[in-house]
Order: C-alpha cells, then sequence, then structure tokens
C-alpha cells in the first residue's frame, strides 16, 4: 500500500509544480538574481491559469496564461530589482505579499465563474487500457510532468553546453568580467527574470490547473519558497534540483500516506521536510554563482 | 555568499528625503487602496479614514501597532545579525513558533512563583530558538549546507510540530480547537500600556545596535561578512564568530515567540501565528541596523493594522490589506535606490 | 531641487496631519439607528466564495441582511492573534451584535464579552462552556447527529463498501461527526468500512487532494468532505478517481454537478435566525442552543448517479432517523 504505483504518480504531482518552479528558480540564480519574489509570481501564475483554463474551456490555454502572467511578473521583478535597482531580498519578500493581495483581489471579482472545477489536464485512461499495468502508469503521470522533464534537458543544455548559456552563467559569477566582454548585465538579467518568472508561472499554473483545479488566496502556501530550496540544495545544477523536487514530492507522498499507521498525523507530515534536511547532510557542499543578492551597480 | 556592505548615513538632508520619500509613498499606497475601494464599490474616504483611525485613532489602537511590531522587530534582528556575517537567517518564523511553544509548555506544566517563572519561561523560549536554529548551522559548517534550505526546511519542521503538540499532549481538554492551555495569569507579562516584553524587546535591539557597532564582535561580525578569506587570513576565529551570531539570532527569535506567547496570545494554537519571521526580515532589510529595524517594524504593522481596521469597519476584501502593507515597502525602496535620489542625496558626486 | 523637496514635505505633512484629525473624529462611534448594528468575524478570506461552513455563515449573515434588515459589517482573515481586538473595536464602536464563526475564537469571546456588556456576543460554533458574563449566547450543531444522517447517505450509496471521509484537522467537532458516521453506516449497511483520514490543514488544498486520491485507491467510492477550504481538493480527486462526494453543511451541487451525489444542510442560517429573533425580542439568554438531527436536511439526491429505488431507501431512513423512529447508539470513537 506504501509503495506502489499510484504512490509514485501522487509523488509525481506533488513534484511537478516544484520541479518547474525551480528550474526557473535556477536560471535568475545563475544570472545572479536572487529570486526570492518567486512565491508572488507562481501566486500570480496559479490564479491565471485556473481564470485562463476556466474562461476558455481549455486547460493548456490556462497554462498558457499562467506563462504570460508569469513573464509579466518576472519583468515587473527585472524592472525593479535590475534596472532600479534595489535590494533583491527585500523586494523579493514585498512582492510576494503584493501578489497575495492582488491574486486575492482578482480571484473575488472573478470568483462567482470558479465555482466549478477547472477542466482537467490530465489524460483520461481508456477502457481497454486500464488492464494493461504500465499503460494505465504511464497515462496517469501529469503531462506538465512531461513538461517538466523536456524544459529540465532543454535547461541543462543550453546553459552548460551553449553560447547564450554561458553568457548567462558568466553574468552570475562575475559581473566585472562580463561586462569586461561587453555583455549588457541589465538586459541578460531581464531575459533570465522573463524566463524564469514564466517558468514559475507555469509551475503555478501546474498547481491550479494541472493539479488541484480550483484556486484559493495564497494557495501556494510556502511551495515556491520549497522550490528555492530546492534549488540551493540542488547546488544550482539542473540534475540535482530535479532530484531535490522529486524526493520532496515523494516525502510528502510518504506523509500522506503514514497516516494509515495511525498516531498523529501531523508527526508525519514532518516527513518532506526532515527527509530533505536528512539528504543535505549526507550531501556536499555547492558553490553559488558569485553574484547572486548583489545588485548590479553600473557606477 | 558574501554580504553587501550596509551603513547608513545620517545626515539631515538625507534624513528630510527619506522621510519626503516615505510620505510619497505612504500617499501613494493609499491612493491605489482607496482607487480599489472605490471599484468594488465602497466610500474611499471612510476607507482612508478608518485606516488611519486604526492606527492612531486611540490609545489601544497605537498599543495594538506596537504589540505587533515586537515580534516583527526582533525576528528583524534575528535575521539581520547573522546577515552581517553573510548567514541568511530565514528561521526565525519557525523559532518564534518553538519558543512560544516552549513558554506554554513551561507555564502551563510547572509551578514556581512568577518572578521565577517568568524569566525562566522567556529562557526555555530562546534554548527552543536555540535548538531549532542548530541543526541549520551545524550542517552550514560541516557539510557547507545551503542555510537558505535548512532554515526553509525547519521552518515547516516547526510549525508541524506545534500542530503535533496542540493536537495531542497539550491539547486543551475538551477544546473544540487545537489549542493549548491558556497560560495562567499570574505567569502572563505584567502590562503597563503594553506588555513588558516590549520594553525587553527595545532594549535587546538598542543593545545589540551597541554590540554591532561599537565592540570587536561586532566588527568581527562585519569583517566576517565583507571578506571571509582575508579575515580568517588575519586570525579571526571566523567559525566561533559565526557559531555566536548564528545562536544568539535563534534565541532572539525564540524570545520574540515566548513573548508573543506571554504577552498577547497566552497560549498556541493551530495558525496562532502571523508571518512576523518573514516581515522581519523585511523590517531588517529597511531598517538596515537595529534601530532602523524598529521604525521599520512600526511601520509594517501599523499599516497592517490600519489596513484591518479599515477591512473591518468598512467591509472591503482583505486583499486590500496585503496590498497596503507591501505596496508602500516597494514604492519606498524603489525610490530610494533610484539613480535620481542618488544623486540627490549626494550633491555632486557621479554626475 | 532642494526647494521643491521642501515644499514637497511641507504639503504632505499637511496632508498627513489632515487625514490623523479626520481619522480621530472618524473613530468616535456613529449615532444609534433603528437598524441593528452588527459585525462577523470570519478567519477566512472571502467567506462566500468557501463552499461549506463558512458560505453557510455567509448565508445566516445574509438573512440577518436581507430579512431583517441588520446593518452587518464582516470582518474577514482575522489573524488569530487580533481576533479580540477586532472584537474589542466592534464593541468600542457601538455595535450590538458580535458574532464569532469559529470555535477558535472562543478565547477572544471569553476575554471580550465581559468587558462590553452593552454588546451581545454571540457564538454561532460548537462550544461546552460560555464566558462568564449575561451578554453572551452560543448557537451550535448536535455533530454526531449530522455525522450519523452522513452515515445512512454514505453508507447505503455505496458499491465498494468503502466510505471516505477528510477532514482538517482532528478536533473534537470532526471527531464528533465521524464517530456520527461510522455509527451511522453501521446502522444502515454494516458492511459499510469508513477510512477516515486528516489533511492536517483547513485552507491547504492539495495535501486535501493527495489524502483523498489514496482513500479512493484504496476502494472508497463515497467520500465525505469537512476540510474548510481544501475540500476542493476533494472534489477534485473525488472526481478524477469517479467517486461520488457528499457535500457538508451547504449545497455543493454547483461545484461539480457530475459526482455530487447530494448535500447534508448544517442549516446554520436557522441559528442565525434563532439569533435575530432572540436580539430582537430581547430574549438573549446566556445559554447553547443546540440544534439536533430535525435542523439538518438533505438535498436531493442526484437521480444520475443512484438509481430510484436506492434514493428512496436513503430518503426514508433519513427521515426516520430525524423523526426519532431510527435510533442509532450515540458512540464516541478516537480518531488517533
Amino acid at each position: 500500500m506504501i509503495f506502489d504505483p499510484e504512490f509514485l504518480l501522487s509523488a509525481l504531482r506533488v513534484a511537478t509544480p516544484l520541479m518547474i518552479v525551480a528550474i526557473g528558480v535556477l536560471v535568475a540564480e545563475r544570472s545572479g538574481v536572487l529570486f526570492l519574489g518567486v512565491e508572488g509570481v507562481m501566486l500570480c501564475g496559479a490564479l491565471f491559469g485556473i481564470l485562463g483554463a476556466v474562461y476558455s474551456g481549455d486547460p493548456w490555454i490556462g497554462v498558457a496564461c499562467g506563462l504570460a502572467a508569469g513573464v509579466v511578473a518576472g519583468l515587473v521583478t527585472a524592472a525593479l530589482v535590475v534596472w532600479i535597482p534595489t535590494d533583491q531580498v527585500v523586494m523579493g519578500l514585498a512582492m510576494n505579499i503584493a501578489a497575495i493581495g492582488a491574486t486575492s483581489f482578482v480571484f473575488r471579482m472573478a470568483s462567482g465563474d470558479l465555482q466549478q472545477m477547472s477542466p482537467s489536464i490530465d489524460w483520461s485512461v481508456p477502457s481497454w487500457a486500464s488492464d494493461v499495468p504500465g499503460f494505465a502508469f504511464l497515462l496517469g503521470i501529469p503531462p506538465l510532468a512531461w513538461v517538466a522533464f523536456i524544459i529540465y534537458i532543454v535547461v541543462w543544455y543550453v546553459l552548460f553546453h551553449s553560447a547564450p548559456g554561458l553568457l548567462l552563467r558568466s553574468v552570475g559569477q562575475s559581473v566585472k568580467a562580463a561586462n569586461s566582454a561587453g555583455l549588457n548585465v541589465p538586459w541578460v538579467r531581464t531575459v533570465a527574470l522573463a524566463i524564469a518568472g514564466g517558468l514559475a508561472g507555469v509551475g503555478g499554473a501546474a498547481l491550479t490547473v494541472g493539479w488541484v483545479r480550483s484556486f484559493s488566496d495564497d494557495i501556494t502556501a510556502g511551495r515556491g519558497f520549497i522550490a528555492l530550496a530546492a534549488v540551493y540544495f540542488g547546488r544550482w545544477y539542473p540534475r540535482w534540483t530535479l532530484l531535490g523536487c522529486l524526493l520532496f514530492g515523494v516525502g510528502e507522498a510518504l506523509a500522506l500516506r503514514s497516516q494509515a499507521f495511525g498516531g498523529n498525523p501531523h508527526l508525519y507530515l514532518m516527513i518532506p521536510y526532515v527527509l530533505t534536511i536528512c539528504v543535505l547532510a549526507f550531501s556536499q557542499s555547492g558553490r553559488a554563482p558569485r553574484e547572486v543578492g548583489k545588485p548590479y551597480e553600473k557606477h | 555568499m558574501k554580504a553587501p556592505q550596509i551603513s547608513m548615513r545620517l545626515d539631515g538632508f538625507q534624513l528630510f528625503s527619506n522621510i519626503g520619500i516615505f510620505g510619497v509613498s505612504l500617499l501613494a499606497a493609499m491612493l491605489l487602496v482607496a482607487g480599489l475601494v472605490e471599484l468594488v464599490g465602497g466610500n474611499a474616504w471612510a476607507a482612508l479614514s478608518a485606516i488611519v483611525s486604526g492606527v492612531v485613532g486611540s490609545r489601544q489602537a497605537i498599543v495594538e501597532t506596537v504589540l505587533d511590531a515586537t515580534p516583527t522587530a526582533l525576528c528583524g534582528l534575528a535575521f539581520l545579525i547573522p546577515f552581517k556575517a553573510g548567514f541568511f537567517n530565514i528561521g526565525a518564523q519557525g523559532h518564534l513558533q518553538l519558543g512560544a511553544l516552549a513558554a506554554v509548555f513551561v507555564t502551563t506544566t510547572l509551578s514556581l512563583p512568577a518572578p521565577l517563572m517568568i524569566p525562566l519561561a522567556l529562557i526555555v523560549s530562546a534554548l527552543a530558538g536555540v535548538l531549532l536554529m542548530a541543526p541549520a548551522l551545524l550542517l552550514k559548517a560541516k557539510r557547507g549546507a545551503n542555510e537558505v534550505t535548512t532554515t526553509v526546511m525547519l521552518n515547516f519542521v516547526a510549525i508541524e510540530f506545534v500542530l503535533v503538540m496542540v493536537t495531542g499532549p497539550m491539547q486543551q481538554p475538551d477544546s473544540f480547537f487545537a489549542e493549548s492551555n491558556l497560560i495562567p495569569s499570574d505567569y502572563r507579562l505584567p502590562v503597563m500600556v503594553v506588555h513588558v516584553g516590549v520594553f525587553l524587546a527595545v532594549a535587546i535591539i538598542v543593545a545589540a545596535g551597541w554590540i554591532l557597532k561599537r565592540t570587536v564582535f561586532g566588527f568581527r561580525l562585519d569583517a566576517l561578512g565583507g571578506n571571509p578569506s582575508a579575515a580568517e587570513a588575519l586570525g579571526m576565529r571566523t567559525g566561533a564568530t559565526l557559531t555566536k551570531a548564528v545562536l544568539v539570532a535563534g534565541a532572539i527569535g525564540g524570545i520574540a515567540g515566548g513573548m508573543q506567547a506571554l504577552g498577547v496570545v497566552f497560549q498556541v494554537a493551530e495558525h496562532w501565528a502571523k508571518p512576523w519571521g518573514f516581515l522581519g526580515i523585511l523590517a531588517a532589510l529597511m531598517g538596515r541596523n537595529p534601530v532602523g529595524v524598529i521604525f521599520a517594524a512600526l511601520l509594517l504593522s501599523g499599516l497592517e493594522i490600519g489596513g484591518r481596521n479599515m477591512q473591518a469597519m468598512t467591509g472591503m476584501p482583505a486583499s486590500l490589506v496585503f496590498l497596503l502593507q507591501s505596496v508602500p515597502v516597494l514604492l519606498l525602496l524603489a525610490m530610494r535606490s533610484t539613480h535620481l535620489f542618488k544623486m540627490i542625496s549626494f550633491p555632486g558626486a557621479n554626475r | 531641487m532642494e526647494n521643491f523637496l521642501r515644499t514637497i514635505g511641507k504639503r504632505l505633512w499637511r496632508i498627513a496631519a489632515g487625514l490623523i484629525v479626520t481619522g480621530a473624529f472618524a473613530a468616535t462611534p456613529a449615532a444609534a439607528q433603528d437598524k441593528v448594528k452588527a459585525a462577523v468575524i470570519f478567519g477566512v478570506s472571502n467567506p462566500a466564495s468557501v463552499n461549506g461552513w463558512d458560505r453557510g455563515h455567509y448565508q445566516g449573515v445574509r438573512k440577518l441582511i436581507d430579512d431583517y434588515g441588520w446593518d452587518v459589517n464582516i470582518a474577514e482573515n482575522v489573524p488569530f492573534p487580533l481576533i479580540a481586538s477586532t472584537a474589542e473595536n466592534y464593541a468600542k464602536a457601538g455595535y450590538q451584535v458580535v458574532i464569532f464563526t469559529s470555535s477558535g475564537q472562543y478565547k477572544a469571546w471569553d476575554q471580550v464579552a465581559p468587558n462590553y456588556p452593552e454588546t451581545t456576543f454571540a457564538m454561532m460554533s460548537t462550544t461546552s462552556t460560555l464566558p462568564a458574563t449575561k451578554n453572551v449566547v452560543a448557537y451550535e450543531p448536535d455533530f454526531f447527529a449530522y455525522g450519523v444522517i452522513n452515515g445512512l447517505i454514505a453508507a447505503q450509496a455505496t458499491q465498494s463498501n468503502k466510505i471516505a471521509g477528510v477532514a482538517g484537522l482532528p478536533v473534537k467537532a470532526v471527531e464528533d461527526m465521524f464517530s456520527g458516521i461510522v455509527e451511522g453506516s453501521k446502522a444502515a449497511n454494516p458492511n459499510a468500512e469508513f477510512l477516515h483520514a486528516i489533511s492536517g490543514d483547513w485552507t491547504n488544498i492539495p495535501r486535501a487532494r493527495e489524502v483523498t486520491a489514496l482513500q479512493i485507491q484504496q476502494g472508497a467510492d463515497v467520500v465525505l468532505g469537512n476540510a474548510g477550504v481544501g475540500t476542493r481538493g476533494i472534489l477534485d480527486a473525488s472526481q478524477s478517481g469517479k467517486a461520488k462526494f457528499i457535500g457538508y453543511a451547504t449545497d455543493w451541487a454547483e461545484d461539480a454537478p457530475d459526482i455530487v451525489l447530494t448535500s447534508v444542510i448544517l442549516g446554520i442560517d436557522g441559528w442565525y435566525d434563532a439569533l435575530a429573533k432572540d436580539v430582537v425580542s430581547g430574549k438573549v439568554e446566556p445559554t447553547i442552543h443546540r440544534f439536533g438531527a430535525q435542523s439538518f436536511s438533505v438535498m436531493p439526491l442526484n437521480g444520475k448517479l443512484l438509481g430510484e429505488e436506492q434514493i428512496t431507501k436513503i430518503e426514508d431512513s433519513v427521515r426516520r432517523y430525524q423523526a426519532g423512529e431510527l435510533t442509532v447508539p450515540v458512540v464516541q470513537h478516537k480518531l488517533k
């Protein structure tokens, strides 16, 4: 009952939003921006994802809306954090609070229309396939999980095996060097934040449209921070970040299943967090992109 | 991670411009809220006056603001101290939770005369914070594990642990709610307009300010944050300095929780806490030094308390409270950092 | 530039001073009117949109406004540390009735009510004690009986003989309700097994969703969801797992018409009705009014999900229980 295909699917469902958001955070952090506002951007994507899905009737349009909302939020972040620039931490945290307020407000305006569930993005299992165990399992994997895996491969390749990726990473490593190489640091970071914001938005849509098909105030409830923690856990490398998200998904799925053993359910709900810390205890340290957190001062 | 060098010069003109910018941000946020209020069919003027009266309209309102700002300011200090050494302490919320739990546990299980019990409860809550901070510090020191991950995770662990207690061993018998027993009135913090914890908090913060600015420890902290390798090369015991700073931060977070329990809520329960830990981080980076943290915390609390009064008295959506709290911060910091402002405040430089 | 800033600064101070003065005046209580001035305190945001307990209370509030012409203000999203001061501010501003909507607000009720004897403080939720003062009253449901009705319906609607219940936290009201479900289902269908789980939070939708998915995987085909805001997640899991859903407290048919079998209405607006009558007639006594099985009602069952015969049987058993013809033993079951 504990470790069966349904368990893995549950873990994947938990991990999918985290995976997508985390890869976005990774891109931003690699360009030297501490993306603490990720929670707020994810929330925006979550809301506009649901709005898009319900009003258009198509969940994928919802995902696209989430993407668009995320890109806009990412650009706003860029304007505040790269162009003015201001302290990245404060701006991120303040934007999170502002996002809760803004999304709650918009949700309230639309709440009458949102009483019904959003259309489902999952693939339905045709009756002939439900007896074939492997097939049912594959179809049960959230479609956005596949999207996440593809994004990881793309980001890994671009970031570590292509020229633009190298440019982006160099901005994160040494602003002075990047500058002398002729790179326009603010523009690179803006692009990075647009990408990161878009991905965080898709991650938020993955939470609402792709998973629970509803929205509520502050539905992200700290998951954006978990994704951020996953990036740090993964030492800013895509594969370990992915692992961190999957680990968390496994932990949370396990926590919910363990209730069957009796005892206080809240004890089990600690599992994902304790598990992550334990794994950290047994792995080695990583080095942050050196410029992370420092506003880029051209003068 | 290197900590950016922070300093705050307080010359007269800069102070005045700061206040001017502060006023503009506040005004802009209030205009935004007024606009949204009109959008949903409310009365903007009623809303705005409710905000103001919620903060300064009566003695009780001011007391509420100060009471709410206290844990924010302490959590801000808990972030600021290790931050100077380059350590990102996101764990204040968790320390606060455990600190409150510990204080409630001690005061509802033991029986001592009040003058002994209250300090004991505060010490225990400080220890609880240290206890929660320790794994994050250890993992960073021994494994180089990033403290952002560990402190964020530990926050959640702390919240779930409190829930374990209030739905289990510490649950108030016959209660219909997941809450602990109430702290007996003898053991609650005495009140002189505000509970005495507020004065203690101010003392802690002022002391911290002095220590950071004028003692060797403060200097070591700055050196550690500015250039860790140089500090090591100079023979500073960077490990000991960082440890002290981080553990003290944990203790302060714990005390913040203990004070809330002993002075304001008198119990722990499901969803009993507000996100003072995160607002504290905001306050820390807005204030940049311990005394500045106090003002920033008062601002954040004032905005929230005023906003909530508006919400309660005019029936406007609660989402406006969040906007009222965050928009001034965004504007304030954006304007403070703008090159325009920099040109004004350092006349003649960087043109 | 310096002059410009100085002028702005001066003007800002004047505006700020003006606002503060206005605010001080606005803080004075409004003149007494014919309309009863009441306030309701909610912990959630936008209670009208949270189907279940909170919407039920919202419907009660609307009854006060529409049927009785009261002037009601809703405080929403009130954080735990601010509940007492919110209630106090209302009392100080001259509100005649302050209404609490959750047992979690008990401490504030106990703390504030004795200090403002002119205001009536009403608790519209489960409680076993009252604050030591005269200006209080409570209205609560019999959650065990409510659970029994749910159990009767679920146990007869299930084909797999497994019914599932998901709640937010294991508080007493939930224990009472789940105990009622166990006993009610036993009375209707001794073979039915009740699987229960806790999502851990009254607002966490994803956790509630996954916990329900697990129960459906274990064979449950009827789901009872009582997880506050999180119940939306239970709906999603039920839809995906093709389980039937029985709605909590209010009518859930709109939310997922294809899987909502019925909703057992808690009748919260009836409590508000009783409160209004008591206040208007001046007969507010420090009592706990309990609403039992007769105050609950069942929405028409979904004919697409069950056969007509079954529906009639279910409705009949509920009617018999409410009339007292069908007795169900009151046994408390521990959840943990």
